[in-house]
């Protein structure tokens, strides 16, 4: 089997997992499970541990369950306190927040990390010390209109102080551990990425159930890809899908007034596919199907070799009849890539999509139910589902 | 409740569980609705399977009674066998009390088929012999047939049943079998024809379908087994063969068990 980035996980504590072995993970791996089983929480868990020193990555975590950015903004917010739901990925016992424990069978080693609210006033900067303190905040949260104008108020708010203990068993004693703390503040200045953290970082990225509805989010995913010089990577791998797509570019509302020597000011660009023969195709006009291979492109377009890609619901928007296609198309874009993939799904027409178009080599399959997982490998999932027809959700 | 999962190799053999399994009360289920809800994940779904039209659903058949539930696969011969426990196993939530495995030994050594399934199987402790069940979690036997020693198939424990359950007509039907060359080409027009029949275990499978088919006249043979005296009969269900077969069975089931947890209650 070629090398992945996890070849294996055990999330001792993490939400509402204890103590959850995959072993044997291979390059493409499907999770099934009732709901609240916790299938999503393992994304997440990858996601911390693939950089779990960056407060984006924090702050990603608890974005996958919600719909924020991608719809709240409009109305107000979700009501959530982000770091109450940063605290719930936390274990929660009576009364008590108990420690995460996760360790990847790779590279990426094994974090413990601890959480403790406190009350203070936020810096003025993000922070990040060479003692391994780092500060920052969620983005600010616009209720309305009025408050983009104001000067945020230093005041005396609550945080959330994150120990986080980075473990490696195969380095030299002594070096085997990192710690950092990290402090994180509901308002204030955002992180925004502009400092950057050199420490242990996968590359990784993530596609939810919904985050290719949102037009705003793909076009900015795009714009990222082009700040990389990685938009080619996306147009590439959509051709393989469609040959017909020629390029990705952001356009804006035509400007009715062509003749003037300065185009009127109007509404925001947007994302549109530019396609051989019929020309520029903007993205909301899609179907949901086209949004979701688009948008699992531009994410595979953006990790890197050795990284990974997590899709919660992989089945998600797509007609049963294409299923098969799109997974070996984006399979087979994640082998020559070098990414593996976690993928969740519900969906039986998909697991078997996934059977036909995929390498037994290549799949996995764990079905999770309380904090246990029953691993199928390819080979087994193929006697399960196309010999037997058994039922592996 | 004991439950137990069977896998052998083809539908005559589920029929022959079947049967002695009714010895203890079981019966078949019929309705998915009255299904143990253990055995769900084992229920294919969708038609046609594998996109094959007339390929049987592989579904398993499944007995019941209060205190037992038993699922009973036919794996299409031995080399399926060790993989299709794999998969049932990794599929059902938690895995049943007991497991039998049933196979014949019509053309090869009965220890070595013996030693053959039980290597692959992925449990462990299946018992020191042919025939034997282990004692560890879950109960494993590995049942050679048609009696753990001499080669043969099922065939040869349905002769021995219909000696004492249709003694008249299993006579007509060697009289009719016995003289029949297999290398007669007046009779077998070609080398499929008279594949099966030259086997070593041919002649003795003709003549069991003979009787069977005057029983039931233009049915399987596993309909006879589920609908005749062949283990029906008193004196067939003492005959050695029958009880070594029985014995295995129950071991499986856990009869023992389960009729102490009775008696204490």
């Amino acid at each position: 089997m070629r090398p992945v980035a996890f070849p294996s996980l055990h999330i001792q504590s993490f939400r509402g997992l204890r103590d959850l072995h995959l072993e044997e993970c291979g390059p493409v791996n499907l999770l099934v499970g009732g709901n609240n089983s916790g299938k999503t929480s393992i994304l997440e868990a990858v996601l911390l541990l693939a950089s779990p020193v960056d407060p984006r990555q924090w702050e990603g975590a608890v974005d996958l369950r919600t719909t924020w950015p991608l719809a709240d903004v409009r109305f107000g917010a979700s009501g959530v306190a982000r770091l109450d739901a940063l605290e719930w990925l936390f274990p929660h016992g009576e009364g008590t927040i108990g420690a995460i424990d996760i360790k990847g069978g790779g590279p990426v080693g094994h974090i413990v990390a601890t959480a403790e609210r406190i009350v203070g006033e936020p810096p003025g900067e993000p922070i990040v010390s060479a003692e391994g303190l780092i500060e920052a905040s969620f983005r600010v949260r616009q209720r309305n209109q009025e408050d983009l104008f104001e000067q945020p108020e230093t005041l005396v708010e609550p945080g959330l102080v994150i120990d986080i203990s980075l473990l490696w068993e195969h380095r030299p004693v002594g070096e085997r551990q990192d710690r950092f703390k990290m402090v994180l503040w509901e308002t204030g200045r955002s992180f925004r990425g502009r400092v950057r953290v050199s420490k242990p970082r996968l590359s990784v990225a993530f596609a939810s159930p919904i985050s290719h509805r949102s037009d705003g989010y793909l076009a900015t995913r795009v714009s990222r890809l082009l700040r990389a010089k990685k938009k080619h990577r996306a147009i590439a791998l959509l051709q393989q899908l469609d040959a017909k797509v020629v390029d990705l570019v952001m356009v804006s509302p035509e400007d009715f007034d062509s003749g003037s020597a300065i185009p009127r000011g109007g509404a925001a660009p947007s994302l549109h596919v530019e396609y051989e023969g019929a020309g520029l195709v903007p993205v909301h006009a899609m179907g949901d199907g086209m949004r979701r291979a688009l948008h699992f492109a531009v994410l595979l377009a953006e990790v890197e070799s050795g990284g990974v890609l997590l899709i919660d619901e992989i089945e998600v928007g797509m007609h049963t009849s294409v299923l098969r296609d799109v997974f070996n198309w984006l399979c087979q874009a994640c082998r020559d890539a070098g990414v593996q993939v976690f993928a969740t799904t519900h969906s039986l027409e998909a697991v078997d999509a996934m059977l036909e178009g995929i390498p037994d080599e290549d799949l996995v399959l764990y079905r999770i139910r309380e904090s246990r997982a029953r691993r199928f490998s390819g080979e087994l999932l193929r006697v399960s589902r196309a010999e037997l027809g058994q039922e592996v959700r | 409740m004991e439950r137990a999962y069977f896998v052998v190799e083809g539908p005559h053999d589920v029929e022959v569980v079947g049967r002695l399994l009714a010895l203890h009360g079981l019966e078949r289920v019929k309705w998915l609705a009255d299904l143990d809800k253990f055995w769900t994940r084992l229920v294919p779904r969708t038609f046609p399977h594998q996109g094959d039209l007339m390929r049987r659903i592989p579904v398993p058949v499944f007995f019941a009674s209060e205190g037992f539930s038993v699922a009973i696969h036919s794996a299409g011969g031995i080399g399926n066998i060790a993989s299709v426990v794999e998969a049932t196993f990794t599929a059902l939530d938690e895995e049943p009390q007991g497991l039998g495995v049933l196979l014949d030994a019509d053309d090869d050594d009965v220890k070595r088929r013996w030693e053959t399934v039980v290597s692959a199987l992925p449990t462990k402790d299946a018992g020191s012999a042919p025939g034997a069940v282990g004692q560890g979690t879950p109960r494993v036997g590995v049942y050679v047939l048609p009696d753990n020693d001499t080669a043969g198939t099922l065939e040869y424990l349905l002769v021995q049943c219909a000696e004492k359950a249709y003694p008249k007509l299993l006579k007509s039907a060697k009289a009719w079998i016995d003289p029949l060359d297999p290398n007669d080409e007046s009779i077998f027009k070609n080398a499929k024809e008279r594949g099966d029949f030259s086997k070593p275990a041919g002649k003795t499978k003709a003549i069991a379908s003979c009787v069977a088919s005057v029983l039931r006249p233009g049915k399987s043979i596993q309909v006879s087994i589920q609908d005749n005296q062949w283990l029906r009969h008193p004196e067939a269900l003492e005959l050695d063969v029958v009880k070594q077969l029985r014995r295995f069975i129950d071991a499986v089931l856990g009869v023992d068990r389960a009729t102490e947890a009775q008696s204490s209650s």
